[in-house]
Formats: C-alpha cells, structure tokens, sequence
C-alpha cells in the first residue's frame, strides 16, 4: 500500500529588501528620459519603452536577450534618483529605527551587555520554533525598551523625539529631517544592533529603505495598448514613472545650477509624492495620482490589494467556460431530478461530441440544421463549432451549414447546444456541503430563468425572491457517467451530515397532503380527476361506496403512492404528545400506520414527507433505493399541490383574530405577570428578596423576572392557540410543519413578550434607566423591555424601541456568525480536503500517512446510518412483526 | 512528595507499549508501515511514564491507545515513538 511520498519540500521561503547595487546589477539599461517612444513609434533609447527592457510588439528584438515577444519575458531597468526619497511601504521599519538608535552614534539605545541578552533571547525563540511573527512582535518591543532612553549610553548624546508626519516626512522636535539625514543615521547603525531590532545584516541594510535608485519594472508588466484610433495608451505605471522622470530631471538640474533651497525642496517633496503614489497610491495622507479622465490610478500596491488585486482575482480565482448564470424560479412540472434550461443559455453552451463511423450521417445531418434550428417553436439542439482533429475550429453560421457540413469527417468534434437528458452540475453559493453542487438533467424550457423542482430548495438553501445559480456543462464521457451515478440529485436525497433525508416536502407540499389525510376525507370523482390531472397514473386507487356513489378516500390515494410491501410506524407532526399515546387510536389521527403499503392511521405531515425530517421518505430511500425515493417524492409533491389547488388555502391577519373573552384573559395574564415582576422589584429593593445559591441579589431577580415573563408570553400564547384551532390555516401551517411556528402566532396575537440583549434584560442606556420614560433604578417588567402589546395589534414607542435592540443583536449576530463560521469551515475544508477513505475504513492523507485508524472509529458512513447507529433495532422489529402477521 | 502520574488522569486515554512481537501482526492488521503511523514524542508525558514502569522505550516502538468513543464505545489508536517532530 505503500504510495509515492514527497519528493521535494518547501524548506522556507524568505523575503528580503535589494540593495541599490543589486538593483543596478540587475538593470538591463538606466532610464533617464521620460518620453517614450520617437515620432516613427519606435522605442527611445534609455526610455521607458527601451527595447532593453523587452518587447511587447510583434516584429521586435529585445535587446537584453533577443527574443522575440513570445520569448522573451522582459528585463527590469533602473532610474537614478537626484536625491534620496522614502519609500513608504517602510516608514514603519524607519520610524521604528530612528527612535531607538542614538541620532549622533547610530548605535542601538542600550548597553552592549542587554543588546546581547536580547540577541540571545531571540535566537532562542527562533530555536524553539518561533515564526517570524514572533520575532517581529519580540523585536517591536526590544525597540520599545531603547526607546524609553533619552541618553545615548554610548556617546551621552541627547535624544530628541522623533515624530513622522504621514505618510513620509520625519521631525525631530521641531526641525524637518530630509530623507538624505535619514538615510544617513540609518547608515550609522552598525550590523550587530540591527539584530534585536529585527532585521538581518546579512540581507538587509536599513538605509535601503531610502531609495537612491528606483527599479523600473519591464515593459511587459506594464504594455501600453493601440486604440482603434492608433494613438497609444500607455500602462498606469508608465504613467507614474515619466512623472518620476520628469521631476527627477527637473529636481537635478536646480539642484547642479544652485537654485534657491525652497525651489529644490518643493522638487524634491514633489519627488516623494511621485515615488510614494508610484508605490501606493492609497496613501492616508495624500492625494491619489489621477488619470486626465479623473479616474485613480492604479500603481504597484493597487495591482495586488483587495478583491481586485492579483491575488484573489487572478491566483485564487479562476473563470470558467462552459457555465451559466441566471435567476432561478420554481417549476412544480418538473422531476427533483431535472433542472429548466432556458434556449438562449442552452444555444449557448456546448456539448462535444466526437464523430465516428456510427454517428456520421447523424452528425453531419445536425451540422446542416445550423447553429439556432428551430421546429415550428420546439427547440432543437444547435451546432455552434466544428473542430478539426489539428484543433482548429470553424464557426457554424446559418450561411455555412452546407460547406461545413461536406468537410465533416471521422474524428472531428462537433460542438453542440444543450438537449433535453444531457447532464448537467447545478449550483448555488455559498457552497457548504456536496449538496449544493449535484448533477441534474437538463429540459429546455422558455423564458429566462433556470428552473427547479421546490423539492431540492432545501439542499441548495434556495428561495425565489431572486436567487442566482450557476449551471456547469459537462464535457467528457467520463464526467458525465461520474456525475449521472454519484452526483444526480436522487443521490442526494439522504444527508451524510445527520443520516436524514434532506430533500423532502416542504411548505404548500405539506399543507396538501394534510388536507389529503387529516380524519380521511372523501373525495368526489371530479375531485379525483382534479387532483391527478398533473400526474402520470399507474392504475388508480380503489373507490368506495357511500350513498350510492362512487368515493374515493384520502388516505387511499396517498397508499396508491406508497410501495408495496411498505411498513411504518410514527408519530405525526400535530401530535399533541398525550401522556398516554392512544397510537392508532389517536383522536387526533395523528399516529401514522402505515403497513404493507396502505397508510391505515395518521396525518401525513413534516415528519413523514419533510425536508429534514420526513421519516417515509427516509425509510422509502434506504429500503427501497433512491429512484423509488425520488419518484415518491415527485408524485407526492405533484399530489399534495393538485389537493391544495384544489381546495384553497390561504392565510391572513384575520387568522390571529381572538374572541374579546380570549383577548381579556391574556390581558389579564399579562396583567398579572408585570404585578409579579414589580412586586419582585419591590422585595428586591425592600432587601427582603431570597437570594438563590450562587447568584447575587441582582442575578437573582433577573432570572425570576425572566422566568416569570416567560411564563407570562407562553400562556398567553397557550390562550391564544386554544382559541384558534386546527381549524385556522395559519395554525395549520405552524402544527403540520408546513411554514412558521406556533411562537411566531403567539407573537402575532397574543405578546412579544421579553426583548433580550445577549440574553438578559436591556439594562443600559441612561443613567440607571434604559430610557427617559422612566424612573431611575425602575425595574419592572416594561422599563426592561417586556412587550405586551402583539404584532397584530401593534406596539407602542417605547417596545418599538426595545423591540429594535433586539432586533439590531439579531442582525449583528448573523452577520458575525455567517463570516466566522465561514472561515471555520474553509479552514476544516483547507485541512481535510485531500483525505481519502481507503476500503480497510483507515483515513489517510495522500503520503499515505494514516490520519485515522477507522473512518469516525466506528466506521460507518453518515449516509447509510439511521441517524449515526448502524441499525435499526426498533425498525426491526416492526417489520418482522410485519411480516409474521402478512403470514398469518 | 509523589510526582503525579498523568496516565491515572481521568482525562488520559489508556496507553500501553506494545511489545515487538505484537509490533508486525498489528503493522499487518493495519497495512500500513511504521512510518504511516502517527507519532508520539518521546518527551511526551505520558512516555516519560511509561519509561519510568518499562525502562527505557527507543524511538520505532509502538503506543496502543484505548480511547473512549462517542461512536464505538472503545477505539484503538497506534503511534510511533519518535525523538523529536
Ligand atoms: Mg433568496
Ligand atoms: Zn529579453
Ligand atoms: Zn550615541
Ligand atoms: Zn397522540
């Protein structure tokens, strides 16, 4: 089992500072004239564009090394500054220097003997693993220790403060130091004080960190580009440095004919401007370098910073052909297992398909239809590119169908348009879990949106209020096999994070197949033809009699869906979990029996066909396979919606309307509640409040309150539910699972309740009171942000208020949540992605390194589990029960 | 005074020398070699115990770990001795 192991390893990789000789060594020629190219266009010598520094047109020579462009990746040039500017990427580094050296000496603000110590200790550090993190933190409080001298303890000089005024300019007290007497106390620092402050004498020598001579990256870093007009536009960079030039040149000769001071000082500021600009051109501080057009421009830093820069644009992120994006939409019609291609995509991208002896007439029959064929208004795969077997490519267009179509041979490839079946990756972002990526077929449909079956929403995390999601065409045989077998939505049905199903029923679905089975209603035969006419029948549930015509009952047509030989035992989501469970003879019918297929007892809910919880589903996908799984899941859906268009559903504020008496009596709990709570801060301030064990006084009252408030919201939510019923639809909803929750009616008609700020009651604001309205120390239920008042009728000014601070936590808290957990999870995914299961169960890395000794120690897949366990010892049972009674 | 034996801590999973004979059947067991295995320092702890109940423990022994799983009630774990990372 022994595999290949690692041929080379990274050892370190080091980062350091060039010295202006190595830039000279480095320079293919010195560039001293700003212009760029002659009036023939052609490069100027010792300019910008000089051939020396390679070449970006066609036809040219470099003259460093010959090659053509192709060949030749460029060389760097230098410019010769007139005098030294501060390169602003180190002012740190500088500033850091200048204040613990001695202005006069240059030597490191310590005595030799701790200089030493701290050498030592730093070595040790590096010694016992330390990263260069740690180093730079040690050597920034080294620094801070010389700092504290004002005495030089090696010359007695008196050190003055050092100030930097950003982004480049340093002061010492009151005098302005140029970057030339910079430069020189850097140079004044001997090579064992640099040590300690973190630098390494054998690579770097501070004093570079002032620029004498300017490395001038190639051409090719920064060509210049023809317009249609045949003027030229040149490079950002190249920009900046004729500037650099410019001045540079400028900056010489008032300084060689002894202008006065303040002329060449302003020269030289405006230097630094252009070289700091050059390097950075978002310096705090400055203004940035603009275009004539107003734009910015973009300089070194602004090349590899932000989500634009090289690094997350260009080498971590990557553009991809053959995928598309559109607006997502919903599409009852179609199977879990599809996905809706609108024509303009699917004109758009290509499948290849290799011509050969078998398909040849076929092929060349397609290539004649053209690239957008159409059948009256069905459409019909196009050809967009034929490929020659030398990797050329004709375009088809509607006039060369004919020509092309002659030179179709054996071995060519065509490229056509997407059909209906082709297989196809489906996604939406954030991509957290495998299945957000799964292999659907395609159908071509009209209109502009992609479109879904609702069953896969779960998996995805989708809703329509305006979801984009990509498609991605396969392009090899291979792909397509591997997609069709592990990656097609049916696979997908059971969840490897908790051993459930996680494609499902969900909202409408739910409703449906509630109104289908809740106390077995019956059905007229109109009814039935209604609610099957989006369905393809096999065969048809058996009618009964009642009052001499023929009925169908709810629960018969939901069994004609269920596979034979299906057994299954549970409780529904509208179970009221009586202390004594009647199972099937519940009165609620909310105890599911389901045996041998005939659903006996029981409302189909959630927790038999949800998404996430729906324990049919599950069972049908591990007993019975995933198609059966996915074909129950898209008939059922299909049922459930033609039941629910059959009887109407809807909901509205009306549904949270309460009888006065139920009105009154939550006011009254309420009431009665906030009188508690005050008579609690009463003994609390009476000192006679009992404190509980480890809690303070203070504590203590928090949590009765809160528990007393609690208990206020929930019976009032329990009045409120009692007068509301399973008759109402919005309780319909909340009981079978189908959408929202019994709190949220509880919030809309009975109270809010208490607003919570990291889970206590809102306490700050003003001085004692949390808003003016109140006494100081006030401690009752209202002035701590109990609402009483319920959505439906409204909230006063004051539970607005508190209501918005819960709300803002509820909104800060995700936002902290979705970009920590973000960066939990790519962090586990950066550490585990390259682990493999190997079939002897071990996890092992690719050196083939043993990382666990048995997948999850117990080595069962999530998948194939019954949530986490191996089996099902209950299920077991039930269905051998099962069998024995099928045998009499 | 007693110095604390961290192999009786209740956090402290069961470690035990495996003895060379055993070292290629359980190599065999688990197709892999000695070099796949994950390691333990030998200035690890619990090594440093160990050694002082074995004598002396050279780096290339093998570690049987018993742990107590969430999943399998009891998982065996195996590392290599090793001087240094
Ligand atoms: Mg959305
Ligand atoms: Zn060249
Ligand atoms: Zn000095
Ligand atoms: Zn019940």
């Amino acid at each position: 089992m022994m595999r290949r192991g690692i041929a080379k390893r990274v050892g370190a990789i080091r980062f350091a500072y060039m010295s202006p000789d190595e830039i000279r060594k480095l320079s293919a020629t010195k560039i001293i004239t700003p212009d760029t190219y002659d009036d023939d266009g052609f490069p100027i010598e010792m300019g910008l564009m000089d051939t020396h520094l390679g070449v970006i047109e066609p036809g040219l020579r470099c003259k460093s090394c010959g090659g053509r462009v192709d060949q030749c990746s460029g060389h760097f040039g230098h410019i010769e500054l007139a005098m030294p500017v501060i390169h602003v990427g180190f002012v740190k580094e500088i500033k850091k220097l200048l204040r613990s050296t001695c202005s006069e000496c240059g030597r490191i603000l310590m005595s030799d003997e701790e200089r030493d110590m701290n050498i030592g200790e730093m070595r040790d550090l590096e010694k016992l693993g330390g990263d260069s993190l740690d180093v730079r933190k040690m050597a920034k409080e080294i620094s801070g220790d010389a700092r504290k001298s004002d005495i030089c303890p090696h010359c007695g000089a008196q050190q003055l403060k050092i100030m930097l005024d950003k982004p480049t300019t340093f002061r010492e007290e009151n005098t302005k130091l140029t970057p030339k007497e910079v430069r020189a106390r850097l140079e004044r620092i001997p090579d064992r004080d640099l040590i300690p402050l973190g630098l390494n004498p054998e690579f770097v020598r501070p004093e570079w960190f002032v620029l004498k001579v300017l490395l001038v990256p190639p051409v090719t870093v920064r060509p210049s580009i023809t317009l249609e007009s045949g003027d030229r536009s040149e490079d950002d960079l190249t920009h900046k440095l004729v500037d650099i030039l410019r001045i540079n040149h400028r900056l010489r000769e008032n300084r060689d004919v002894g202008s006065p001071q303040l002329i060449v000082e302003d020269l030289w500021d405006l230097l630094q401007y252009h070289v700091t600009t050059y390097i950075d051109n978002q310096t705090s501080g400055i203004p940035p370098a603009r275009h004539r057009s107003g734009r910015s421009l973009k300089t070194l830093i602004q090349r590899l910073k932000g989500k634009d820069g090289r690094f997350r644009q260009n080498l971590s992120g990557k553009r991809v052909n053959f995928s598309a994006r559109t607006v997502i939409s919903p599409d009852p019609w179609l199977s879990m297992n599809q996905v809706g291609v609108p024509v303009r995509a699917a004109r758009e991208l290509t499948v290849p398909m290799k011509v050969t002896g078998e398909n040849i007439e076929l092929i060349r029959n397609m290539v004649l239809r053209g690239p957008e064929p159409w059948d009256r208004d069905r459409y019909i795969p196009g050809v967009n590119y034929i490929i020659r077997p030398d990797g050329r490519r004709i375009r088809l267009t509607e006039t060369n169908t004919e020509t092309v179509a002659e030179k179709v041979e054996v071995g060519f490839t065509v490229e056509r348009g997407l059909m209906d079946g082709d297989v196809v990756l489906f996604n939406r972002q954030p991509s957290l879990h495998r299945m957000s990526m799964m292999a659907h077929e395609v159908k071509i449909v009209p209109g502009k949106t992609f479109r879904m079956n609702l069953a896969v929403c779960p998996p995805y995390n989708a809703d329509f209020d305006g979801d984009e999601m990509n498609i991605h065409v396969l392009q090899s045989e291979e792909a397509r096999a591997e997609a069709k077998i592990m990656m097609i939505v049916q696979e997908h049905i059971l969840s490897p994070r908790f051993g459930g199903p996680i494609i499902g029923a969900i909202q409408d679905h739910i409703t449906g197949l509630f109104f289908l089975t809740h106390k077995d209603p019956l059905f007229t035969r109109r009814e039935v033809v209604s609610i099957f006419s989006n369905l393809v029948m096999e065969g048809s549930p058996e009618a009964i009699e009642v009052d001499g015509e023929r009925m169908w009952r709810g629960k018969e047509i939901f069994s004609h869906f269920l596979p034979e030989g299906f057994n299954i035992q549970l409780r529904s989501s509208i179970c009221e979990s009586c202390e004594n469970c009647k199972k099937r003879d519940c009165e609620n019918d909310a105890y599911v029996v389901i045996e041998d297929g005939k659903l006996l007892t029981g409302t189909i809910d959630e927790r038999s066909v949800g998404a996430f919880k729906g324990y049919i589903v599950d069972k049908i996908a591990r007993d019975f396979g995933t198609s059966e799984a996915r074909s129950f899941i898209d008939r059922i859906t299909t049922l459930a919606l033609g039941v629910i268009t059959l009887k109407g559903f809807t909901t509205s504020i009306q549904d949270e309307d309460l009888p006065r008496m139920a009105i009154r009596q939550i006011e009254d709990t309420l009431q009665q509640a906030e009188d508690d709570v005050r008579k609690l801060a009463e003994s609390y301030w009476n000192g006679e409040l009992e404190q509980m064990p480890g809690r303070t006084l203070q504590e203590t009252l928090e949590v009765m309150a809160l528990q007393r408030l609690g208990k206020a919201r929930d019976s009032a939510g329990g009045i409120a539910s009692k007068h509301l019923g399973l008759g109402n639809n919005a309780v319909k909803m909340a009981r079978t699972g189908a959408r929202a929750s019994i709190l949220n009616l509880t919030q809309m008609a009975g109270a809010l309740g208490q607003q919570a700020i990291r889970g206590e009651r809102p306490s700050r604001g003003y001085d004692r009171r949390t808003l003016p309205h109140f006494e100081k120390g006030e401690l009752g239920a209202g002035a701590r942000g109990f609402v009483r008042s319920c959505y439906k009728e409204g909230l006063n000014p004051i539970e607005f208020f508190f209501h918005s601070m819960g709300g803002r936590e509820g909104l800060v808290d995700t936002a902290v949540r979705t970009s920590r957990s973000g960066y939990m999870q790519r962090r586990l995914v950066n550490a585990l992605e390259d682990l493999m299961v190997y079939d002897d169960k071990s996890v092992r890395n690719p050196a083939d390194t043993i990382i666990q000794f048995e997948y999850g120690e117990d080595g069962i897949d999530p998948m194939r589990s019954i949530k986490g366990k191996a089996i099902d010892m209950d299920d077991i049972i039930m269905e051998m029960n099962a069998l024995k009674r099928a045998r009499g | 005074m007693g110095r604390l034996n961290v192999m009786k801590h209740a956090l402290v999973p069961i470690h035990r020398l495996v003895p060379r004979d055993e070292e290629a059947e359980i190599l065999g067991k688990l197709k892999a070699s000695k070099g796949q295995l994950p390691k333990i320092l030998k200035a690890d702890p619990v090594l440093k115990q160990l050694i002082e109940e074995h004598g002396d423990i050279e780096k290339g022994r093998l570690i049987e770990i018993e742990r107590v799983s969430m999943t399998a009630g009891v998982s065996k774990a195996y590392r290599l001795v090793v001087e240094r990372e």
